[in-house]
């Protein structure tokens, strides 16, 4: 059968994307009350915000020594797991992966890629592998592999860092309150405290929730972690993103 | 024409589109209202060179491509099996077959290269025609009709390849 042909059922049953309504109207008043402010503010001087960024790159090559804590999964109870892994990522930024997706990104931009096979041959690359192996060194011992892979795919680890490096904001998690459902044992919904520290030392703070499932297969490990509706985790990014407009009374 | 109207005629169309790229609900909406800003922000410049749909979906692919190199992001069309494939219509064993298929079908085009999977989206997904295709990617017509060629090729190839899709799991670990 002609391929074009032998596609066109499934190709057809991809169109089908569901949009939530209240989703679309949330956005567009977002973007209303955007271009609302672009008419009435003056935008910040461009040199400035470039300054601002060469001094926080200068700063972050010259303080940031990052430091890697292993520890073994297989000893601990499901809310130290939990604690590991928020510990990963709410201390940040960490520049280690940062470094290393830049490697492969440059690595990409810089080789030519004409064949199936070529592609093939960059996935076999160091950089690629060396970027690939650091999410099971970081996150392996406490994640399922499905959800490992899921995590890696939806962005859903290191979810916050590169708002971190390009914002210049250090985040540090505080505090954490465990909440195992009472009917699901395996479902925890932990209540997260954050703070976020400018170059100038002034710091904020944020609550929000999560979630983790524990695998019934795999006792002791993730099988699923998800961010919570109005968990408070868009509003981090926020933070992180406009935060002076926090701090300001 | 007035943003609203904008908005409201063609944000469903450019969420779609940047919903297959990133394949997150939330993330797809963030970018849709993103590539509406922009648009906003170059209305006066539109000059109807091209379709409304074709400008705002080569200004969301600008977009994404800008979201996936700040946010690092490795590969587009990853596939979520428990979100994304609705087969409730079906008897259970033709659920299972055809919940297969998509499966294959999404891991077929997670694997091929970039710009197959770009041409396949925009042609056989969002049905863009060879010309607002070439003007959205940036190609000659002559380069979108060979790559849609080998891309075709290179995904049979792919989907009956055998051994190599196991249970509908995606393996991105390589």
């Amino acid at each position: 059968m002609e391929p074009s042909k032998e596609f066109d059922k499934l190709f057809e049953e991809m169109k089908d994307v569901e949009r939530s309504e209240d989703a679309k109207q949330n956005s567009w008043l977002s973007l209303k009350s955007r271009i609302e402010k672009k008419s009435r503010r003056n935008i910040f001087p461009a040199f400035i915000s470039l300054a601002i960024i060469a001094i926080a790159s200068f700063l972050f090559m010259t303080f940031t020594n990052p430091s890697e804590t292993e520890q073994s999964a297989q000893s601990l109870s499901n809310e130290e797991v939990i604690q590991a892994v928020l510990e990963r990522e709410y201390n940040g930024p960490n520049m280690e992966i940062s470094r290393l997706m830049d490697d492969w990104l440059n690595l990409q931009s810089t080789t030519k890629i004409e064949t199936q096979e070529e592609n093939d041959q960059l996935l076999q690359s160091k950089e690629y592998q060396d970027l690939m192996n650091y999410y099971p060194k970081t996150f392996g011992e406490y994640f399922t592999e499905d959800m490992l892979t899921n995590a890696i795919s939806t962005s859903m680890v290191f979810k916050y860092n590169h708002y971190l490096i390009d914002n210049d904001i250090d985040m540090h998690l505080e505090n954490v309150k465990m909440a195992q459902e009472k009917d699901h044992p395996n479902i925890y919904r932990p209540i997260i405290e954050i703070s976020l520290t400018n170059s100038q030392g002034q710091k904020i703070y944020h609550t929000l929730k999560e979630e983790f499932i524990f695998s019934t297969s795999e006792p002791g490990k993730i099988g699923s972690y998800n961010g919570v509706k109005d968990g408070g985790g868009m509003e981090l990014r926020q933070k992180i993103q406009y935060f002076n407009s926090y701090t300001e009374d | 024409m007035e943003m609203e109207q904008l908005y409201r005629g063609y944000s469903d169309k450019v969420y779609s589109y940047i919903y297959f790229l990133v394949r997150h609900r939330e993330c797809a909406e963030d970018l849709t209202q993103e590539t509406f800003y922009k648009a906003y922000k170059g209305l006066d410049t539109f000059n109807k060179q091209a379709s409304t749909t074709t400008w705002l979906l080569k200004i969301a692919r600008n977009v994404t491509y800008d979201y996936f190199r700040r946010k690092r992001v490795l590969q587009f069309f990853t596939f979520e099996k428990k979100h994304d494939i609705e087969t409730n219509v079906l008897s259970p064993e033709s659920r299972f077959e055809h919940k297969e298929q998509l499966a294959r079908m999404y891991d077929s085009l997670s694997k091929l290269k970039k710009d197959y999977q770009e041409v396949l989206l925009l042609r056989k997904i969002q049905e863009c025609s060879i010309q607002e295709t070439a003007y959205i990617l940036g190609w000659t017509e002559a380069k979108v009709k060979m790559k849609m060629m080998r891309a075709l090729e290179a995904l049979k190839r792919e989907f009956h390849k055998e051994g190599d899709h196991t249970n509908g799991t995606i393996k991105r670990i390589r």
